[in-house]
């Protein structure tokens, strides 16, 4: 596994940026300083951070989110730390300005520059300024509605839909990996912080990190112990099995949160000891032969060499904090990004379309002003998912009927079997799922899905045994989806639902609460023009029994696509559920 | 005041931290109040009040895996 360890010198709390600073070199950990535009303003901070590149070889880079101080305000006449949220015109300003002090201070230029977000005309903007930078933080994984609810609704950091890992990203939309070389911005990125794969998608991402921290905001912690910490380097460590041997790291910690800080309800010496202790972790690891410690730059070179644009990427997540035994399975390529939730039969609980190559940038002159996320076509947390309240949401799931009664598989829970990764994607097998009807029936249906380029997500269920050989059950293959940045809904009037089999049809969809249908359906469909977006299922072993398309209306502003099929045991449905772009 | 400017150590409310949400308590005299919700309380019961959240996390005290 590979670590970055990052650290930045926040004057207001600079004793504890050379703790952290000391305990670092102390272990021989590789580090990583981005020096905020404050931070250049006190000779003596400049000093020291020339002293640590010279003594211990520590890469000095920019952090563009702290930036306000009397003479950012003098200078610039802004105030605001959010640098993607200025204008373009601003955030040239805000650039040009730190990168002037940067050189002034440190005789070079950075290779290195680090935000909360750095948005599309940030980096290009970089780029053009400095083209020395290699590397940058560009995003929080998964960082959105559950921190703007979590801080008082007062944090504007819109980041979901965006990779886990190291990307290349576009230079359409930096959340988004590049397909292409001539679709790359030209840097490598990394996230800041890597986060809990289970409790982001589940809750704030911020509480749940490799962060020590944070994990104590979340109250992940208990007499001073905090094993979650290192059950989160582990599970990271684990994903090299399923990724070619290749797993990545970061920590990137503001030294406030190793000084009073009004979220953590214990004195600092706490917070200290558990982030002295993971460094301590990591050094064990390295000790082992099984971590690599690198400045962000020497990563952004390896990376470069091993790891071509275009590659898909899997992250088994477990729970390891609350002991449920959930399981998520994400799946990334530059096509698309997928969840699938075991605790609900291993349907899809987040699906973005990266192939719609939907552009984006955030800004006082972006049309989305704070909304950097990528927009979702399914997030069954945001969106209601499995009915719980009133009705269903965004979601996948198979439903399985016998005579009047239907069964829905994402009322059982299952787990993964077998998971296999290679260049074209990957395959995952679950566990079967056992089905009891009223009239004592039993049925057991397995699950696979095959994740492919170009957006296809291919959908095996086998009928394994039922209980009475010569009772066939209808089998429906069911999407329920949307589109949207945040938890509410956005406008679906115009997308165009479709079905194609023995009869084609099309309506548009105007919350009418219609539906269409076809015999022998090969395809049904739903065009989101509002994000270029195609999303369809195709039917993949001849003809489905019928196919429907169903409109929603303003109290479940969805659509819904079924594919039917009548089996009897030992037989299966082959579906393919696939994005794609529309002009 | 917030208590985070009147004390080194800070306390949250326990109800709207079950919730995922960090609301720092007011204090008058020993008592501690939420500007958000309803709750009042002590530092020791406030303490005690977050308890309750530590305990959904089972495995809050059990290292998965060992090097």
């Amino acid at each position: 596994m590979f670590l970055n360890i990052l650290h930045r010198p926040t004057p207001a709390h600079y004793p504890f940026f050379q703790m952290q600073q000391d305990w670092a070199h102390a272990l021989g950990l590789k580090v990583s300083v981005m020096a905020t535009y404050p931070s250049m303003q006190d000779p003596r901070i400049v000093a020291d951070l020339n002293e640590y590149a010279a003594k211990h070889g520590d890469e000095l880079g920019i952090y563009f989110t702290e930036l306000d101080c009397p003479a950012f305000r003098e200078k610039t006449g802004l105030h605001m730390d959010a640098v993607w949220l200025y204008a373009a015109d601003e955030k040239r300003r805000v650039f040009d300005l730190v990168l002037r002090e940067f050189r002034k201070c440190f005789g070079r230029d950075p290779v290195s520059v680090a935000g909360y977000h750095l948005d599309s005309v940030s980096l290009t903007l970089l780029r053009e300024l400095c083209p020395s930078i290699e590397i940058a933080v560009a995003g929080c994984f998964e960082e959105g509605v559950r921190v703007f609810h979590g801080c008082n609704n007062s944090w504007y950091l819109f980041n979901e839909g965006m990779p886990w890992n190291p990307w290349y990203p576009s230079k359409d939309n930096t959340l988004r990996p590049a397909a292409r070389d001539d679709d790359a911005l030209g840097i490598v990125a990394v996230p800041h912080l890597s986060r809990d794969m289970a409790l982001s998608y589940e809750g704030r991402n911020d509480y749940w990190a490799s962060h020590p921290g944070n994990a104590m905001r979340g109250l992940g912690y208990k007499d001073g112990q905090c094993p979650y910490t290192f059950n989160l380097v582990d599970q990271y460590l684990a994903q090299e099995e399923h990724n070619d041997g290749f797993s990545y790291y970061n920590v990137f910690v503001g030294p406030g949160w190793l000084n009073h800080n009004m979220n953590i309800d214990d004195p600092p010496e706490v917070a200290q000891r558990l982030h002295r202790e993971q460094y301590e972790y990591f050094a064990e690891l390295r000790s082992q032969g099984r971590l690599t410690d690198m400045t962000l730059s020497e990563f952004a070179t390896w990376y470069r060499r091993h790891r071509p644009i275009g590659q898909s990427e899997v992250y088994l997540a477990s729970d390891i904090l609350y002991g449920s035994r959930k399981q998520y399975l994400w799946h990334l390529d530059p096509d698309m990004r997928v969840l699938l939730d075991m605790t609900q039969g291993g349907s899809i609980g987040d699906l973005r379309p990266y192939i719609a190559r939907l552009s984006g940038f955030t800004g006082s002159d972006s049309p989305s002003l704070q909304i950097g996320s990528y927009p979702y076509l399914i997030h069954s947390q945001h969106r209601t998912g499995v009915a719980n309240h009133a009705f269903d949401g965004a979601r996948t799931t198979l439903e399985v009927a016998h005579g009047d009664e239907v069964l829905d598989l994402c009322s059982c829970r299952t787990r993964v079997a077998q998971l296999e990764h290679d260049e074209d994607g990957c395959v995952v097998r679950l566990t079967p799922t056992r089905l009891s009807f009223q009239d004592g029936l039993t049925a057991s249906i397995e699950t696979s899905c095959r994740f492919a380029r170009r957006g296809r997500i291919f959908i095996s269920r086998r009928l394994v045994e039922v209980s009475s050989p010569h009772v066939s059950l209808g089998l429906r293959e069911y999407v329920k989806a949307c589109y949207g940045y945040t938890e509410y809904p956005e406008d679906m009037r115009g997308i165009v639902l479709a079905v194609s089999g023995e009869d084609e049809q099309e309506l548009t969809y105007d919350y009418r609460s219609r539906t269409i249908c076809a015999d022998g359906a090969t395809s049904v469909a739903a065009v989101i023009p509002q994000i270029n977006t195609e999303l369809r299922l195709s039917s993949l072993d001849g003809p489905a029994d019928s196919g429907r398309a169903l409109e929603g209306h303003l109290f479940s502003p969805f659509f819904t696509l079924v594919m039917e099929k009548e089996l009897g045991a030992g037989e299966s449905m082959q579906t393919c559920l696939s994005v794609s772009k529309v002009p | 005041m917030p208590i985070s400017e009147q004390s080194s150590v800070s306390l949250r409310c326990p109800v709207c931290l079950a919730r995922e949400i960090d609301v720092v308590l007011y204090r008058e005299g020993d008592e501690y109040y939420c500007v958000k919700c309803g709750y009042t309380g002590d530092e020791s019961s406030t303490r005690a009040a977050y308890e309750p959240i530590r305990a959904k996390f089972k495995w809050i005290l059990r290292r998965i895996t060992q090097a």
